[in-house]
């Protein structure tokens, strides 16, 4: 009995472009927090002021043809020092598995990157009280700044924002316990925290597709909504699970990205052209310009 | 300094253009850099009929270079003169609608639908995108290339560009055919045909198979082809391929450009083509240069080498013919 999710919350299509700061910016931290994980703060007040929420930048090592492009990594948060009218500072958490994240991981503070962006549309404030976050592997990284803005701990953007949320759960997922990350700024945020692991050695054992139920199940279905990030079989299967109980679901989606921009045509998704899910008709959206952030009753997991 | 270039009927402002596929619908852009200060803008290809594009992964990075088989993911011309056309019109650049069609009908019914609208300045024929079947027939058959340019010019009073694939065997023949049938301008080159495999999962990486390269990796290919083109043909080459930099713009100005392309710079650096075009002047000046033509084809040879390096020189052998082939090769 599936039935399409109500349109709650609509993602803005694109208008006007918004403004994409670029240059060179200096590493202020880094470090290593899990397994392959690490935390990188940059100085760039421009994006740090206007990115919202699930928004990405694209990050790239300077001077050099190899390499050559820029890679798409989502914003973990902003920061604001003492006495400062908005943020200067944005931190990114990524995983060191390519060439170019491996060869990052070794930038000390004082180096210097190329960075772009904000781009892309970022979660939309969410308007419901109940907001479920579900998240495997480094799918976790936006969610720090959507439970900072849904409970009112942070504000993000130029401009207001307003959410309606009373309470935030985050569902996270890992491989195994030398993968999970301190959670602590989401439980100070805040948020209820639930961890999954599969094999075992730290929350429950599983995926977090497996306790995605019990917490949905407490909620009536047009009090909740589900912002959903990581592998695509597990938003899959996070996707079915709402569409069952007729709750919004949204997913961050991750392709491919040669410019992060729109101009290339690179990282496409299969998206149905209306919200009917009996619809056949499907086209190719960039992900970088109309996502990542999708409406999961649209997209066509493949 | 003045940088303007005139090709065919149409003065561009300057010489730097940015190359179809690499730009979007210039909107995407206009948040990033001042579209307003380009020479041209070139939009992504379009065709008679939408087309979804090619299956994902359509890129893969490569050494210096970028791996691509989008497959002219478009929404066909309709869409385009209704949806972009107005905003590129407003925009105040010359516009160069870059076209492709299967048929030499296609192209001319393109060209005919294009004739005299407002706004456009200029057509580019892509007859060598690699990433469509029979995609580039037109640019690795001379006198298929011939008739298909003859199709459009008997269709259009705009500005003709043709747009070549390195992939052949003596681009100088393709080029020529394309003046003969009435082109005002080449641009070379389109992508050079490649292939990245991930050999433990026995699996190509792109979701075509086949790819085409750019970035920085072929720019020694797209200056052979730009040279080889602009000894042979009389009217203006637009090099394109792996321009990153302002000295990547004068290494093809001096080997006969008229104008360049930037195109997979503007993915990884998005402010390129505003940095380079900053630099040209002082870069044009610190040589003595008072205008851009002061250096066009500026090339000098060793004693003796004019001859061997006008040929095919993809051949692995000296060619022989080459002053047959190419009669204004002859120094």
């Amino acid at each position: 009995m599936a039935s399409s999710p109500p349109n709650d919350i609509s993602i803005k299509t694109k208008k006007k472009a918004s403004y994409v700061w670029s240059g060179t910016v200096r590493i202020t931290q880094h470090e290593k927090i899990a397994k392959d994980t690490y935390h990188i703060r940059l100085e760039c007040p421009t994006i740090a002021s206007s990115a919202v929420p699930g928004q990405f930048v694209m990050m790239r090592l300077p001077g050099r043809e190899s390499p050559l492009l820029g890679r798409p990594l989502a914003l973990h948060d902003t920061v604001r020092h003492g006495g400062e009218a908005t943020a200067s500072e944005i931190d990114i958490v990524y995983i060191a598995l390519g060439r170019m994240t491996r060869i990052l991981s070794n930038f000390q503070p004082g180096d210097s990157i190329e960075v772009w962006g904000p781009l892309g549309n970022g979660f939309p404030p969410c308007q419901v009280p109940n907001l479920v976050l579900v998240s495997g592997g480094i799918g976790y990284t936006p969610f720090l700044a959507v439970t900072k803005e849904a409970l009112k701990r942070c504000s993000y953007g130029r401009t207001s924002r307003e959410t309606r949320v009373e309470k935030v759960v985050l569902c996270h997922g890992v491989r195994s316990s030398e993968y999970l990350p301190d959670l602590t700024p989401f439980s100070l945020a805040g948020a209820e925290v639930l961890i999954s692991s599969e094999d075992g050695t730290v929350g429950q054992r599983g995926l977090v597709t497996e306790m995605l139920p019990e917490v949905l199940d407490r909620y009536q279905p047009n009090s909740a909504c589900v912002f959903c990030c990581g592998p695509e079989a597990m938003m899959r299967v996070v996707a079915e699970m709402c569409a069952l109980r007729g709750v919004p679901c949204f997913v961050s989606l991750e392709t491919p990205m040669a410019c992060g921009m729109g101009i290339c045509f690179s990282c496409v998704a299969r998206l149905r052209e209306t919200n009917d899910a009996n619809s056949e008709a499907w086209d190719f959206h960039r992900v970088c310009v109309e996502g990542p952030v999708f409406d999961a009753s649209r997209v066509l997991f493949d | 300094m003045d940088l303007s270039v005139t090709i065919g009927k149409t003065c561009f402002p300057n010489p730097i253009m940015v190359a179809s596929g690499t730009f979007g619908y210039a909107r995407e852009m206009e948040g990033v850099l001042d579209v307003k200060r380009l020479g041209a803008i070139v939009p992504k290809t379009i065709t008679l009929h939408p087309r979804k594009g090619n299956l994902p992964p359509r890129t893969v990075e490569t050494s210096a270079g970028l791996l691509n088989s989008i497959g002219l993911d478009n929404d066909g011309i309709d869409a385009f003169l209704a949806k972009h056309m107005p905003y590129l019109a407003k925009i105040g650049v010359p516009i160069v609608v870059s076209i492709a069609g299967k048929t030499v009908a296609e192209f001319a019914e393109l060209a005919a639908r294009l004739d005299g609208h407002p706004g456009i300045a200029a057509l580019e024929l892509n007859i060598s995108c690699p990433n469509v079947s029979g995609g580039v027939d037109f640019g690795a058959d001379a006198e298929m290339c011939r008739r298909v340019v003859r199709a459009v010019r008997d269709r259009t009073k705009f500005t003709i560009f043709v747009k070549l694939t390195p992939n052949v065997t003596d681009i100088a023949q393709i080029g020529l055919a394309a003046e003969e049938g009435g082109a005002d301008a080449l641009t070379a080159i389109n992508t050079c045909l490649g292939m990245a495999v991930d050999w433990r999962g026995r699996q190509p990486r792109l979701g075509n198979v086949l790819g085409g390269l750019s970035g920085p990796a072929i720019k020694p290919i797209a200056l052979r082809c730009v040279y080889q083109l602009a000894k042979s043909v009389n009217i203006p080459v637009i090099g394109v391929g792996g321009v990153a930099s302002v000295d990547d713009c004068m290494e093809f100005f001096v080997v006969g450009a008229s104008a360049v392309q930037i195109g997979t710079a503007s993915f990884y650096r998005p402010t390129a083509v505003i940095d380079i075009l900053d630099q040209l002047p002082a870069a044009l000046q610190a040589v003595g240069a008072e205008r851009l033509s002061d250096v066009v084809g500026t090339l000098r040879l060793p004693q003796g080498a004019g001859q061997a390096a006008c040929g095919g020189s993809l051949a692995a052998e000296p060619v022989e013919h080459g002053d047959q082939t190419h009669p204004k090769c002859s120094r």
